[in-house]
């Protein structure tokens, strides 16, 4: 039995298939096309995919559903519902030193999805980037009759962060200090990494303070300031709003499919064309161009002669797809050991070919030359003609063939409990410093943002371009879940949201220009240096806009509590807080 | 997903567009540029038994735009595409023009129409207030050839309802000339992200003598009421006035009373409604009121 599934995990649905329908794993192939729309929602089975399977089974006839919008509306998952009670002792200099803090997740109905585990990450990462002696935090979470969670890119830790900076904003209010010295007073510091959260949670690696001051040099914050008290002077409401994110990535939930390793197969033809296979699988984000290149670079050959194999549980080796971040931090980590394998026979057998040791040849372009003896060359061609071609002469110091399948699995996960009883569940937490300047329409309540600014640090960067994208993505998503995207209900608990018209997502008319740019500071734990990008965005989006908007709206002395800031809920702010200033 | 079959017809004339809808009665719907009516078939919400699609009827029969001394003249399956670029269309109604910008994207704008988007009579659509302030007219043919004029204001009745009958079928849309100077007009829209609903729109209309006194003001609002709510005081209250800030936010107290009963949904309250009606009531009129004054510039 074939299921083309538009899944984020196909090795794991196979899994789940064949326990479902007790039938043998090896008689089930499931394929991935490509994919998009997924952000998390597509990593787990649906009810939907095994009854497929089944009436395929028992009809012996293929048989193909495709879903409505209003029905992924419907019954698709959810995400976010959340209440904080929060409380935060600090010292005058700024410094937090205790927090305590009670969560209430509304998940929805109870179901397979795997969105329930927001809330518990969402707890996992308080207290973020700071460090704070003591902390208490609570989360329940509350079953109810609307649609389930399910997995949304952020997974949880768009609403700890938020949790953060909403707190290190209003310290700062409190103590009449800047917000960007009430963060740099209560970061970890550079020198501090790894550092063990209070929580348990490892932090790899960061230069919180560094990333925070290049986003101020860059948006040029000082002139900024100058800029908004100048149309503050106009009678505009505009606002600067800073805050910082940490999407922590590459999850390794204890017993579990979503966890931190993952398979990449590296198989070269004789004729030189490279094949690679692997067990992560593309949302759409180009994670296989990015997997050709660590393929074409650890072999000195030309991109163009590696294709990427993925999402297909007959060719690829069993891999656990993609979320998390994962593709830069296990997809590629694996795919670097797979291609050095290769890279060893393939110098092994040239050394004895050109009579020098493999130590002292050079690949590059397809050829494998003497190093300091450019003329002494042969071509990756020829050397791997020779391995398939010449097992009893030059290639018979070597295993025969030229496949490698290799495993990689993040080194700095703990699922044994310390003393504490604490795991470490996330191995890599790349950051970002966001900026926005905002107006606010004081008759509608509309916020137009006039700027977007940040800075991130995903370790090293792997493929400029691809990264840039997927900032430039996560903070319109960030966005879109700050001012607009709002599943309602009515009383009944019927969902009124079912179509984009009635749940709006931000259009290119809406974004500003966003400026990104990026501070590497490597991950000790990849063999890159590479963390994550995946979920940078949508993580420090709301907090940011948040803070400018009560900027904006700070001499009406407006206080937000609540998202999405859509333009009647924002107008109504502004009403209530008029009310309060000509009746104090 | 329509999950209901129906008949599909592809008349080649209007009178056998007619004829058909007779024959069928009230199971039968026109289908011009599907914007509206696709959609609802697809949510389950409208289940024709039978569709008349009006796209293989002769192009330049019901899709045109003409002059003559004292109207322009658009066919009722004229896109919004061709009312938003129309030459004739922008120098003398610009405000249908403007609308018609406003409408969604570009896909449903080139082929949505705008006989389809009035028969549909969404209150939130975005014809609705700049055609009863501009005065438009609407020509209907029978199954019987004969045709009938129903002015703009009578024409929305009520929530997805017009005056046109079961057997009717629209074939134009007159708006009556207007000198190309001292006569300005703008419409002013409300919604959240681009491509939105309208909150609420406001139309509005003037004209100023040489001396700049007003002659006529006018504001129309969709979105805000399950009809186009045409705010007449303002009609009476300003002519021979001179159209100051202190008269805008006059106009907009007299908004503010006209709207009655406002709509309430999971967009906006009835008080943001009304509150965003006298907004961009004001916001109109200032507009309007601007390109009026522009001497010698064709600002209607």
């Amino acid at each position: 039995m074939t299921l083309y599934a538009t899944t984020q995990q196909p090795h794991p649905l196979r899994t789940t298939l064949a326990a479902a329908l007790s039938m043998p794993e090896n008689s089930i192939r499931v394929i991935q096309p490509d994919v998009g729309g997924a952000f998390g929602v597509k990593t787990p089975p649906f009810q939907e995919e095994i009854l497929l399977a089944l009436l395929s089974v028992v009809t012996k006839r293929p048989v193909k559903w495709v879903e409505e919008r209003r029905e992924n509306f419907l019954a698709g998952g959810h995400a976010r519902e959340m209440v904080h009670h929060f409380e935060v002792a600090f010292k005058k200099d700024g410094r937090v030193i205790g927090l305590k803090e009670k969560m209430i997740a509304d998940t929805g109905a109870p179901s397979p999805l795997i969105g329930w585990g927001m809330a518990f990450v969402g707890a996992l990462h308080i207290p973020g980037v700071y460090k704070i002696e003591s902390v208490d935090v609570e989360s329940s979470m509350v079953v109810t009759n609307k649609a389930p969670w399910n997995a949304y890119r952020g997974y949880g830790k768009e609403n700890s962060n938020l949790l953060m900076e909403r707190c290190m904003d209003m310290v700062a209010r409190k103590l009449g200090m800047s917000p960007i010295d009430v963060r740099l007073k209560n970061f970890v510091q550079p020198h501090e990494f790894p550092f063990k959260q209070i929580s348990g949670q490892v932090l790899d690696s960061g230069d919180y303070p560094t990333v925070l001051n290049r986003l101020l040099q860059m948006s040029q914050y000082d002139k900024l300031r100058e800029e908004r008290a100048r149309l503050r002077k106009q009678g505009k409401y505009v606002g600067i709003g800073v805050a910082f994110e940490v999407a922590p990535g590459g999850a390794c939930l204890p017993d579990s499919y979503i966890t931190g390793y993952d398979g990449t197969t590296v198989r070269v033809a004789p004729t030189r064309q490279v094949t690679v296979l692997t067990g992560i699988t593309s949302p759409g984000t180009g994670n296989e161009t990015m997997i050709a290149q660590v393929v074409a670079d650890e072999l000195g050959i030309e991109i163009g002669d590696v294709s990427v194999v993925q999402g297909d549980t007959d060719k690829c080796p069993y891999g656990l797809g993609n979320f998390s971040d994962r593709s830069t931090i296990v997809g590629a980590s694996s795919a670097m050991l797979a291609a050095r394998d290769i890279r060893e026979k393939v110098l092994k057998v040239a050394g004895s070919m050109l009579e020098a040791s493999p130590d002292d040849l050079d690949v590059e372009e397809s050829k494998i030359s003497v190093k300091g003896v450019p003329s002494k060359f042969l071509k990756f061609s020829d050397v791997a003609q020779a391995i398939y071609r010449r097992p009893y002469d030059c290639a018979i110091d070597i295993e025969p063939g030229l496949e490698a399948t290799r495993y990689f699995r993040t080194p700095n996960a703990t699922h044994i409990p310390d003393e504490q009883g604490r795991i470490s569940t996330y191995p890599s937490y790349p950051n970002m410093a966001h900026l926005a300047f905002v107006e606010v329409d004081i008759e509608t309540g509309e916020v137009k943002i006039l700027k977007y600014a940040a800075v991130h640090d995903c370790g090293y960067i792997m493929n400029p371009m691809m990264v840039e994208g997927q900032l430039h993505g996560g903070i319109v998503q960030g966005i879109g879940g700050a001012l607009y995207e709002h599943l309602v209900y009515d009383d009944a608990g019927q969902l009124l949201t079912t179509t984009f018209m009635d749940y709006p997502i931000p259009t290119s008319m809406e974004v500003p220009k966003i400026e990104a740019a990026n501070h590497e500071t490597r991950s000790p734990f990849t063999p890159y240096g590479t963390k994550g990008v995946g979920e940078s965005g949508p993580v420090g989006a709301p907090a940011v806009l948040i803070s400018a908007v009560e900027d904006a709206l700070s001499t009406l002395g407006v206080k937000i509590t609540e998202l999405p800031l859509k333009p009647n809920r924002v107008w109504e702010l502004i009403k209530e807080a008029k009310k309060v200033k000509v009746s104090p | 997903m329509m999950n209901k079959p129906f008949d599909y017809f592809a008349p080649k004339s209007i009178s056998e567009a007619v004829s058909l809808l007779k024959k069928h009665g009230s199971g039968a719907k026109l289908i011009a540029g599907g914007q509206s009516l696709v959609p609802l078939m697809n949510l389950g919400l409208a289940a024709p038994r039978q569709i008349i699609d009006l796209t293989h009827i002769k192009k330049d029969s019901l899709s045109y735009v003409k002059l003559d001394k004292d109207s322009l003249m658009i066919g009722s399956m004229t896109t919004h595409s061709a009312v938003e670029n129309s030459p004739q269309i922008r120098r003398h109604c610009r405000i249908l023009s403007e609308t018609a910008m406003t409408i969604a994207d570009v896909q449903v704008r080139n082929r949505g129409t705008i006989g389809g988007s009035v028969c549909h009579a969404d209150p939130a659509g975005d014809y609705l207030a700049p055609l009863v302030a501009v005065d438009a007219e609407f020509r209907a043919i029978n199954p019987k050839r004969k045709v009938r004029t129903i002015s703009a204001d009578k024409f929305f009745v009520d929530i997805f309802t017009t005056a046109l009958k079961r057997d009717e079928l629209l074939t134009e849309i007159r708006v009556p000339k207007r000198p190309s100077t001292r006569n300005g007009s703008a419409y002013v829209k409300h919604k959240y992200v681009e491509g939105g609903f309208a909150i609420v729109g406001a139309a509005a209309v003037v004209s100023v003598n040489k001396d700049g006194i007003c002659d006529r003001a006018k504001v129309v609002l969709s979105g805000v009421s399950t009809r186009p709510v045409r705010v007449d005081m303002i009609e009476k209250e300003f002519r021979g006035e001179n159209l100051d800030e202190r008269a805008i936010e006059e106009a907009g107290r007299i908004v503010r009373e006209a709207v009655h009963d406002p709509l309430s949904d999971i967009h906006a309250s009835a008080d943001y409604r009304r509150e965003m009606a006298v907004v961009f009531a004001k916001r109109a009129l200032r507009l309007a009121l601007a390109r009026s004054r522009k001497t010698g510039a064709q600002h209607n």
